[in-house]
């Protein structure tokens, strides 16, 4: 057996320290040790992988925190991070499991996998971090640590030599969208970690000489794989490309049916006890194990109402679905890294053919897979200025094939390395266009990035309901909230700031039905979609307190409208209850 | 239908049209006309129309506010008649102590308007009726009517002027008429044909020629349209008349046209050289007649539009001719250029402002980017005095500078991408003030720009997102139009001259229209030009990717949009639209099978009628059209967003198979993956056949990976054919 990677630079990253290094007296020695230390970490990134390590991590793991850290910063400074309603009902969902009138595990709900808002949960609780939305940010600086610190193990264990590894890590960590993305309490972050770690965990048991037992693999990448099952639906199609991928190798390596299963066995077992526990939740508290994708709050039955309102283009339509979904990759990923993903591809079938290292680059399209299936079966939309109807939505769900793209980046250059024996050049090329790229993307990054896009239209849409939950939270004294929080725009209780247990939530069961049948007998506010603009279209459910206002004018003898703003109003009881 | 007056308040056309060899084409051939075939020039006769008792000028207002110079209109006054009275309404914004002063003609009558409270502007309105004698008349240059000059301004009770300007306070005389006396005269050449009191045009084609090619006259017609309602948007920074213009197919004009302010131009398919006879139709109207070939009514049309047209002094001309190739572009113009004057001042404390428009087809084409370069000179104030000058585009403050130290400054601004529309207002104020109050200040404080060396320069780009608002200035100057065939083609074309007339009246460069086959457009071959589509089939509206396919559609209804077009009901509808890297204005209409074809055709007409200005309405028309898509159905005429219309079956039918990048990708990679499995196949069968011959003996024994002829090869070379190569794990290679 050869290992074709070459050791560059000291022996281990062994660096010893010149005497009086670091007794604070010699400044020059000082600079020498920093110098040494810098050196020593450049050459512990082309290190070859062994069983346990793959140097360089930390320091990639340091450079996604700081590229994480700014990222956050500038994101949770100018309130960009909470201008998804998605990522506000995340915020609210994990928070409202310790701070309700009905506090509770139930309170996770069954529209949206619990692991994101149990993993949010510690940190919402403090209330400073649920209503900045810092909460979501800290969260997805772990989770980019994460992500990035695996693809960049996954990228040595396929082979790639430094240039082509950090290749990869440039291409994940400069790429906007996800920066974004990752500063927000949406899903993605936690689910791409999940699946990084997952494929991490995979091409270790792989690519290391010894045979790993069973129980390393089901730790090493089966609880990885059980949280992205409880994040996404992605992660259950990485149970199945799992083991898929483990029994194709096992049999390739003759070890025989038996082997397979049981490895195969034990990668899906933790996965499979997480579905089960998720499938016995939901009939407890809702009587069908699969309401979460039956239930009339499901993202089924949305995509369904949008199916039958010819809205779903992509149903049953090959031409369609490729057209969007890869059209939303390139807006996501950028012309630049798609193209280079395109040689990595060429560059990957030619030297890896079908091998354990093609399977392991194969098991991160796993998500892109995914992505084609659900659309063309109609369980999830994207819109795009490439769909019909042009709009802008769901563009996020591309961001998991871009740990795929990343990779095959790297693969490029690495062979130009194996090439030529050199590939700085290439590499600093790819790097200019990548910053060109950016710039490019910086010049209307409400627009040209779509995940950005659907981030503005979001704000413009729900600025009036932003004004009116900024009111309520500023005006209130006490009494009661009555608000349909799963309505459209009405995602707002991190920005009301108010404790969530002084609300009456369409979450909180029987009593927002009994708020909803005497308002002015539970809570001295309101805020709703103002009656005569409720929409009769909407791709969620209808604000139950706008039509209640609706079908009981006599409301106006119990209440004062106090603010308007959009179609958003806050309301005001007159007098005592 | 065409509103030739431009909507701003200053003068800020551009002048003179500015393509030096047609003037210089069209002069040669009225000099030609008048000298080789005499000129037929007769005493001006009395027009046997309606008699004229009065007119007003719709959409015509003048404003003023507090210590601000006037700005004032010429009123043109037809031919033989004499102006009795104005009448005008008065808006106010003044508190007490100031009034409205309407100056007409060699008159100034002060409106005691102002609000009850010293310092507290109230709202008023009050009428204004001004009996006018001839001394109110001012004359204007030959060929051309006399004018009474109108302007509002805001004085003190007494009627003396403001010192201080407060732009808050403001006067606007709107809704001016005129009453006559006297009977309105023909012109007497056709150099007087088009007088600046001219308010209605119908440009007249026979109704059994080719309407929709370039053979017919149909390029003459909507270049008579373009040139009419160019000439008029430049005759109305002085004038301020309005120019309604349509196209008619027709043997006669249609009844009822006031003769002293309506014209008639017909067009005449022929052969050769332009023949242009002056005379008046059967209703009384002036009438003059171009025959000749279908080019060169073209190039007469496009020769009324020049100035030198006043040298055709008879009844008669021949070779009326200028070039109707689009202006060159120009990427900087000076403010002198787009003012009019050479210099700007602004004067006096409080606020003075001054405006000047800029329209993106004024560059030439689209731009992203402009430059402004502002050079002047300040008076010297003394320490108790402070100016401020301040550039302010499109509303947004872009540079200020502190002036007034006497030194000569100079103001550089880059305006940005997202800051640049397609028409631009750059309002440059002087803000001044004296510790004593502007009325105690002992000198006064005024900025001089230099117009000459300011100025204006704009980088080609486009930074506008598809749609109405890339009309004109995508254009460059030119116009293919297409006309189709579902519809009338005298509708279609009466449509056409709608869009042409809307699109010239939102720039200051003349359009050169030309008449081209639908095809062309279609398919780009008309250069890759973009323009404008009337009348396609739905079939051709497909081809051309519309965002809006002329089949039933469904709205994605909201409650807060209660535009219902319906899903089977006929309609018509505008569409702007990037495809490739031009830009189509397409106007088409649809009625589902067995509708009446005539609904649709009205649909269109009233969809032409909206996207054009609409006379004496300012915000209206083009210039009010933001998005992409005008839809006109039984309900009215809206404009409709792309993204609210539910996909159509068409539009969703163009993207069933899987795109060809795809096809093209994924064969690529599974031909590489052949390929190498057959390269590599091939080195193993080679390996084993060398083993075999040097080893025969133990043939059966030997094994690739023990032999290995690649053994003294490069590592990295075998492993990019994937021969010799060995994996980690369990130690399985592939």
């Amino acid at each position: 057996m050869t290992v074709l990677a070459a050791p560059v630079g000291p022996a281990d990253g062994q660096v010893t320290a010149p005497s009086g290094a670091g007794d604070g007296i010699s400044t020059s020695n000082d600079t020498e040790i920093g110098h040494l230390r810098i050196r020593t970490w450049w050459h512990s990134l082309g290190r070859p992988a062994t069983a346990r390590r793959i140097p360089g991590t930390a320091v990639v793991a340091f450079v996604a925190l700081l590229v994480g850290t700014v990222a956050s910063a500038v994101s949770t400074a100018t309130g960009a991070n909470l201008l998804y309603q998605d990522a506000l009902s995340h915020l609210t969902i994990a928070r409202r499991i310790l701070d309700s009138s009905v506090p509770g595990i139930e309170q996770l709900g069954t529209v949206w996998l619990p692991a994101p808002h149990l993993l949010l949960m510690p940190l919402t609780a403090i209330t400073w971090l649920w209503q900045t939305g810092l909460a979501g940010a800290i969260l997805g600086t772990g989770c980019l640590v994460v992500s990035t610190t695996c693809l960049y193990r996954i990228a040595a264990r396929v082979g790639l030599h430094r240039t082509g590894r950090l290749v990869v890590v440039l291409a994940l960590l400069a790429n906007p969208s996800l920066l974004y993305t990752f500063t927000t309490a949406l899903t993605e972050p936690v689910l791409i970690a999940a699946l990084l770690s997952t494929v991490s965990g995979l091409a270790r048991w792989a690519t290391i000489r010894r045979t790993p037992s069973a129980g390393e693999l089901a730790v090493f990448a089966g609880v990885p794989c059980a949280i992205a099952v409880l994040s996404r639906y992605e992660g259950w199609a990485m149970v199945l490309g799992g083991a898929l991928y483990i029994a194709v190798l096992a049999l390739r390596r003759g070890k025989g049916a038996r082997y397979a299963i049981r490895m195969a066995g034990a990668f899906t077992m933790i996965p499979a006890l997480a579905i089960a526990c998720w499938l016995t939740y939901n009939l407890t508290l809702y009587g069908n194990p699969l309401e979460f994708m039956t239930g009339s709050y499901s993202a089924r039955a949305q995509y369904d109402q949008l199916a039958a309102a010819g809205l779903l283009t992509t149903k049953g339509s090959i031409g369609m679905t490729t057209w969007v979904f890869d059209w939303a990759i390139a807006e996501v990923a950028g012309v630049v890294v798609l193209v280079m993903a395109l040689i990595g591809a060429a560059a990957a079938i030619v030297r890896f053919g079908v091998s354990e290292k093609l399977l392991i680059i194969g098991l991160l399209a796993v998500p892109y897979v995914f992505g084609m299936v659900s659309l063309y079966f109609g369980q999830s939309g994207i819109y795009n200025d490439h769909s019909q109807p042009i709009s802008w939505w769901n563009n996020r769900f591309a961001l998991s094939t871009l740990p795929l793209l990343a990779l095959l980046c790297g693969v490029a250059i690495d062979s130009v390395r194996t090439l030529m024996g050199r590939a700085r050049g290439a590499a600093l090329l790819l790097a200019l266009a990548i910053v060109g790229q950016n710039a490019w993307w910086a010049g209307d990054l409400d627009k040209r990035s779509p995940i950005l896009a659907e981030a503005e239209l979001s704000r413009v849409a729900s600025a009036g309901a932003v004004s009116a939950a900024q009111y309520l939270g500023a005006h209130y004294d006490g009494g009661g909230i009555l608000l349909d929080e799963s309505a459209r725009y009405n995602a707002l209780l991190p920005l009301i700031g108010v404790p969530v247990a002084e609300f009456d939530l369409r979450a909180d069961g029987a009593e927002f039905d009994a708020a909803l049948a005497n308002p002015a007998a539970h809570d001295r506010w309101l805020l709703a979609t103002l009656p005569d603009r409720a929409t009769d279209y909407d791709s969620g459910p209808a604000d139950r307190v706008s039509q209640m206002l609706l079908s009981y004018p006599q409301y106006r003898s119990r209440y004062r409208l106090v603010f308007e703003a959009g179609d958003h109003a806050v309301y005001q009881r007159i007098g005592d209850r | 239908m065409a509103r030739a007056a431009h909507p701003l308040p200053s003068d800020n056309r551009l002048r003179g049209g500015g393509h030096r060899s047609a003037r210089l084409v069209a002069a040669c051939a009225v000099v030609i006309a008048s000298t080789t075939l005499g000129a037929h020039s007769a005493a001006a006769a009395p027009l046997t129309g309606v008699p004229v008792a009065g007119t007003s000028y719709a959409g015509v207002s003048v404003q003023g506010s507090a210590g601000q110079p006037n700005w004032t209109r010429q009123l043109p006054i037809p031919a033989g008649l004499t102006p009795t009275a104005l009448t005008a309404t008065v808006h106010s914004h003044l508190p007490a102590g100031r009034q409205a002063a309407v100056i007409v003609g060699s008159q100034t009558v002060l409106q005691p308007v102002g609000g009850q409270l010293a310092n507290v502007a109230a709202d008023s309105v009050s009428q204004v009726s001004i009996p006018l004698t001839a001394a109110d008349l001012v004359a204007t240059g030959s060929g051309q009517s006399a004018t009474i000059p109108v302007s509002i301004a805001v004085v003190n009770a007494d009627g003396s002027p403001i010192t201080c300007a407060v732009p808050e306070q403001t006067a606007e005389l709107s809704d001016i008429a005129l009453t006559f006396a006297g009977t309105a005269t023909a012109p007497a050449s056709i150099a007087d044909f088009f007088g600046n009191a001219v308010q209605h045009v119908t440009v007249l084609v026979p109704p059994d020629g080719d309407l929709t090619s370039a053979s017919g006259p149909a390029t003459g017609a909507l270049q008579a349209v373009a040139s009419l309602t160019h000439l008029y948007a430049r005759q109305a920074v002085q004038a301020g008349g309005d120019l309604d213009i349509q196209v008619v197919a027709a043997a006669a004009a249609p009844a009822g046209a006031d003769p002293a302010v309506s014209r008639v131009l017909s067009l005449s398919p022929g052969s050769g050289a332009v023949t242009a006879t002056l005379g008046t139709d059967p209703a009384g109207v002036p009438l003059l007649r171009l025959t000749g070939g279908a080019e060169e009514l073209a190039a007469a049309a496009s020769a009324l539009d020049d100035d030198l047209m006043a040298l055709a002094a008879g009844t008669t001309a021949t070779g009326l001719v200028a070039d109707v190739r689009p202006p060159s572009a120009q990427s900087t113009w000076t403010l002198a250029d787009l003012t009019g004057s050479t210099q700007l001042n602004l004067s006096g404390y409080g606020q003075s402002s001054s405006y000047i428009g800029v329209q993106q087809a004024s560059f030439g084409g689209p731009v992203d980017q402009l430059d402004l370069h502002l050079a002047g000179m300040a008076d010297a104030l003394p320490t108790s005095s402070t100016a401020r000058l301040s550039v302010i585009w499109n509303g947004m403050l872009v540079s200020s500078t502190m002036v007034g130290d006497g030194a000569p400054f100079s103001i550089d601004v880059a305006v940005p991408s997202g800051q640049v529309t397609r028409d631009n207002s750059m309002l440059l104020r002087l803000d001044a003030v004296s510790d004593g109050g502007c009325e105690s200040a002992v000198l006064p404080a005024q900025v001089w720009l230099d117009a000459t060396a300011s100025t204006i320069t704009g980088r080609a780009g486009q930074g506008l997102d598809a749609g109405f608002t890339r009309f004109p200035q995508v254009l460059a100057g030119l116009l293919p139009v297409a006309l189709g065939t579902s519809g009338a083609p005298a509708s279609l074309l009466t449509q056409a001259a709608h869009y042409v007339s809307a699109l010239q009246s939102m720039t200051s460069v003349p359009l050169a229209v030309e008449v081209v086959g639908i095809g062309d457009l279609i398919d780009g071959g008309s250069a890759g030009a973009s323009g404008l589509i009337v009348g396609p089939s739905p079939e051709q509206v497909d081809l051309l990717h519309a965002p809006l396919r002329m089949a039933e559609f469904r709205q994605i209804s909201t409650f807060a949009e209660g535009f219902g077009a319906g899903v089977d009901a006929p309609f018509a509808a505008l569409q702007a639209f990037g495809t490739g890297s031009r830009d189509l204005l397409v106007a088409a209409g649809w009625a589902p099978v067995g509708a009446d074809a005539a609904d649709t055709g009205l649909l269109m007409d009233a969809l032409a009628t909206a996207a054009d200005t609409p006379a004496g309405t300012v915000g209206a028309g083009w210039s009010a059209l933001s998005g992409s898509l005008l839809v006109s159905t039984a309900d009215g005429v809206a404009p409709l967003s792309p993204s609210m219309v539910v996909p159509q079956a068409a539009v969703v039918a163009e993207h069933t198979g899987l795109p060809v990048a795809v096809w093209a990708t994924g064969g690529a990679l599974i031909l590489l993956g052949l390929a190498r499995a057959f390269f590599v196949s091939g080195r193993r069968r080679a390996a084993r056949r060398f083993v075999d011959r040097i080893q025969p003996a133990d043939a059966d024994k030997a094994t690739v990976t023990d032999v290995n002829p690649s053994a003294q090869a490069d590592p990295a070379q075998l492993e990019l054919i994937g021969v010799g190569r060995h994996t980690g794990g369990d130690g399985s290679g592939s």
